[in-house]
């Protein structure tokens, strides 16, 4: 049933340094992205989402550094590649969007300059052929040609997102990474920039990664979920197995935590806040905010395990 | 929780054909450029009323003129034309003096929490400042149990350890709850929140919420919540209003408008919604974004998105309209 | 909280902040403790005119058999306490206007600020020369004179951060709970604008001291025989021809280390208070 692995990571570790210490930002992370299919990446804010995103086409911030494991893209380790080599990879192979384009996008340049740079940067072609990729590129996320020669300024915010994903997919990658896409966007404008997404996807048969807050976004567009919590995985599956039949206590209160238009009732929230990641607690992290908290939680760490096929889950009350 | 009819409703606050226009450049950018200065239509003609104990969610997108409405509504902002009425009065242009003092009895909560508390002040005389500037407290040491109270009526506890904390050593959902102990603690009759979680953590909404609600149902107060999430909105509603472009498009109760909405805007802003339940949805396919405020588009504001468009819509005004007991739409479909 | 006062040496810019305040501190001690740390009066003669430094003497003595380093401390008293007067006579008035020019905004900005840009644009030595020469030559009228050259500085910085400020949610939270303008301005602008001011309270007395010699130096501050720096400088500049280097460059040295003294704690407060890493 399940596709063919796109990628995956293998005890995935990412630390930042900071002046108060190491934080450990991600640990053991095993995940994976099926080809041509959409994995959703969930959690809070600092759950490290954003970092698992960065970490795989490893663009962390200069105090951020993958401190152990692999990640393997077509059996190579990418973690081992040099900067050159990487930055072949980037765009190329895999692509990334970020939340706001404002910042990604430079204001000095034009929608054409950043096609542009971004293409003759990667492949060797003519100005000409370059300036009709770019075309296409932008009538692919909808976008008239008559744009080109406009400014990010002069854009409105879905526009510059879907410049953003013209520049991400215009070297038509392999994967890409979406993080947190949409949350600038109103509604109406997300559903569309989604949209197009999947329709990307579908054209150039592309493995997405999405990464969101928004469990309800995720249950909605994704083939397969991860889950995140301070920096662990603690769950991974199919999207009818995570949000029908989730199976770590911190999944079914983030589903719980969400309002749902079709059955409008008061939701919960989840007590507590996120740990410190300086000074995790010890056992399994999400100890100190569980319902179903026992002894031996505070002292053992759960290991993922598989709970129904391809249905993972790193809690120990699921220990057999 | 919604209105039952044998109930007498009373009216506490009116709006009646409100507008607010801002001017977009004009001094020297209008002498060196030539340009005429641009007026924003933020809010262009809007009536309704809040009943006491009610809460009324004002839903629409960005642009729509939904946050400069409940600013008017607090007198933050000098309405360009139109009338607030509040308790039976008229207050649209109460100024100085009159004005500081009213403002005991209606308050706002922002968006952001993260710039709506001063830096430099501890917690707890943040929350002290509104009690001592209304003279509600006979001396200091009374000021403090009180916030000592509130702090623990908003879960902020040990409350001791609170009271002496500053802004930057709370995260965002703490910040939020000492902006609704700031506002809570002078017992006001009317409540603005604008957007009070929409930049806090998903899994800290609700008990955010909960909050509110407690503060309004012990209070008797009435609530303008305003959100771009109509889930949200629903959750904590009694009526919704949708709002496009600085105009009211439909008006209902929240059941209502879940279950019926007639706006093509409204059924949009539904269809648009993730929903855990659902993969993909029968959706109203809208084009484009929300048009330039200080253009509006001549006729229905919503007719160049409208998969419904008919001729006469770019021509005509759209006015609300009852379509059913209480349930209002702008649309020339009806 | 000691090793929290003790931690903001470590951070960056600690060191400026200690060099400065060791060499601040050190003069401040050295003129309070004048009478203990020298037996000779700064206005009588002690011995032969023009001796060079000696263990006696450690700074020499001048033409009037004066000694040189009891001259140097308790001019130090006259130096700082026309500086710091000065300085804070010019820091509240500059603070008070700014505040309100900024916040009030209209007419009455716009004709304060037009009053201190005319005062800015003198340079500050002629102006202070000005005001001494209308009002004579007196410690007071030296303060006075000092004072007022400074305000516009005080005054330009506070109504530009006040401007900005006063754009801030907090400040419309303020007005959303009924605070009146004063209240705004003092229990919300205020002490948002302190670490700026302190800031800019030390880069001045830095400026200011170069101002007070300068002005001791033209004979417009304190009468003599009463010690200040820059007269001991006038004085020393007719006798360098005559090697009697001595008169000039321990004054010389004083007014330079007190101005780098302040100037250090300036740069230093600067960086802690603006930090400029992220993480």
């Amino acid at each position: 049933m399940d596709g063919e692995v796109a990628l995956y990571t293998e005890d995935l570790g990412v630390r930042y340094y900071i002046q108060r210490g190491v934080v450990k930002a991600l640990d053991d992370v095993n995940f994976r992205l099926y080809k041509a299919s959409l994995t959703g990446v969930v959690g809070e804010s600092g759950c490290g989402k954003s970092t698992l995103g960065r970490a795989i086409i490893r663009v962390l911030p200069p105090n951020g550094e993958i401190t152990s494991g692999r990640i393997i893209y077509n059996g190579v380790n990418i973690v081992e590649l040099s900067e050159e080599e990487m930055r072949k990879l980037r765009g190329r192979e895999i692509g990334l969007v970020m939340q706001d384009p404002m910042t990604s996008l430079d204001p000095l340049m034009s929608v054409k300059d950043h096609l542009l740079e971004t293409i003759l940067e990667h492949i060797e072609v003519s100005r000409d052929e370059a300036l009709k990729m770019a075309e296409e590129a932008l009538s692919s996320v909808g976008l008239s040609r008559e744009l080109l020669k406009s400014y990010p300024h002069q854009l409105s915010g879905g526009q510059r997102q879907r410049v953003a994903i013209a520049l991400a997919t215009v070297l038509k990658p392999k994967i890409l990474i979406a993080d947190e896409p949409t949350t600038a966007l109103d509604v109406i404008v997300q559903k569309k920039v989604l949209d197009l997404i999947e329709d990307l996807m579908r054209e150039l048969s592309l493995t997405v990664m999405l990464i969101t807050h928004d469990i309800a976004l995720a249950a909605e567009r994704a083939d397969y979920i991860g889950v995140m919590y301070a920096g662990h995985l603690v769950e991974y599956g199919r999207v009818d197995q995570v949000i029908e039949d989730p199976q770590h206590p911190y999944t079914q209160l983030l589903l719980k935590s969400v309002p749902d238009i079709e059955n409008i009732s008061m939701v919960q929230s989840i007590p507590g806040l996120p740990p410190d990641l300086v000074n995790p607690p010890p056992g399994c992290r999400f100890h100190p905010r569980c319902p179903y908290k026992m002894d031996i939680c505070i002292r053992e760490e759960p290991k993922m395990i598989e709970v129904g096929e391809g249905h993972y889950v790193a809690c120990l009350l699921r220990r057999r | 929780m919604s209105i039952e009819e044998e109930v007498i409703d009373i009216e506490l606050i009116k709006v009646e054909n409100l507008k607010k226009y801002f001017i977009l450049g004009g001094g020297l950018s209008t002498l060196i450029t030539g340009r005429k200065p641009k007026i924003v239509h933020a809010v262009d003609g809007i009536s309704f009323s809040i009943y006491e104990g009610e809460t009324l969610a004002l839903v629409g997108e960005s642009g729509s003129g939904k946050t400069t409405t409940g600013r008017l509504l607090v007198r933050l902002e000098e309405p360009t034309e139109g009338k607030i009425i509040f308790e039976g009065r008229d207050i649209t242009h109460v100024k100085g003096e009159e004005l500081r003092v009213l403002r005991r009895k209606f308050q706002i909560i922002f968006q952001d929490p993260y710039a709506s508390l001063n830096p430099r002040m501890k917690i707890g005389d943040a929350i002290l400042d509104p009690l001592l500037i209304h003279n509600m407290v006979g001396s200091k040491e009374e000021g403090r149990e009180e916030v000592m109270k509130i702090l623990e009526e908003v879960e902020l506890v040990p409350s001791e350890y609170f009271y002496n904390a500053y802004p930057h050593q709370l995260s965002g959902g703490q910040r939020q709850r000492v902006a609704i102990a700031r506002a809570m603690v002078l017992r006001p009759k009317f409540i603005v929140a604008d957007e009070p979680v929409s930049m806090i953590d998903v899994s800290l909404r609700a008990a955010i919420l909960r909050l509110l609600l407690k503060f309004k149902n012990e209070l008797n107060q009435s609530m303008l919540f305003i959100s771009h999430d109509i889930a949200t909105a629903a959750m904590i509603s009694d009526r919704i209003a949708v709002m496009y472009l600085g105009k009211i498009v439909e008006i209902g109760s929240t059941r209502e408008i879940l279950s019926n909405p007639m706006h093509p805007y409204t059924k949009a802003l539904l269809s648009a919604i993730p929903s855990i339940r659902r993969r993909r949805i029968e959706e109203t396919a809208i084009k484009g974004e929300i048009a330039d405020p200080t253009n509006p588009p001549p006729g229905c504001r919503f007719h160049p998105r409208c998969p419904f468009k008919m001729d006469i819509c770019s021509e005509q005004e759209p006015v609300l309209k009852e379509v059913s007991k209480g349930h209002y739409v702008a649309c020339l479909q009806y | 909280m000691k090793s929290r006062i003790l931690g903001v040496f470590k951070m960056r810019g600690g060191g400026f902040l200690a060099a400065g305040l060791i060499i601040v501190i050190t003069i401040i001690l050295l003129s309070l403790l004048a009478d203990v740390i020298t037996p000779y009066s700064p206005i009588k003669r002690v011995g032969d005119s023009f001796i060079p430094p000696s263990w006696e003497h450690p700074f020499g003595t001048n033409k009037l058999g004066m000694d040189m380093f009891a001259r140097i401390v308790y001019g130090g008293r006259t130096v700082l306490s026309v500086v710091i007067l000065a300085t804070i006579l010019s820091m509240s008035i500059g603070t008070a206007l700014g505040l309100i020019s900024g916040y009030v905004g209209g007419k009455l900005d716009r004709g304060l600020s037009f009053i201190m840009d005319s005062i800015y644009v003198f340079p500050s030595l002629i102006l202070a020369i000005a005001i001494t020469a209308v009002l004579g030559p007196n410690i007071i009228n030296a303060i006075i004179a000092i004072g007022i050259i400074y305000i516009p500085t005080y005054f330009r910085m506070v109504r530009g951060q006040t401007l900005q400020i006063k754009a801030s949610l907090f400040i419309e939270a303020a007005r959303s709970i009924g605070a009146d303008s004063l209240r705004i301005m003092v229990k919300y602008i205020l002490p948002n604008l302190l670490p700026t001011i302190l800031v800019v309270f030390s880069m001045n007395a830095a400026d200011a001291i170069l101002t007070e010699a300068g002005l001791a130096f033209l004979g417009y501050s304190v009468p003599p025989p009463t010690p200040d720096w820059g007269f001991e400088l006038q004085v020393g500049v007719n006798y360098i021809l005559s090697g009697y280097w001595w008169l000039i460059f321990f004054p010389g040295l004083m007014v330079t280390l007190l101005a780098m003294g302040f100037a250090l704690i300036g740069e230093g407060l600067t960086d802690i208070l603006n930090p400029r890493e992220v993480t």
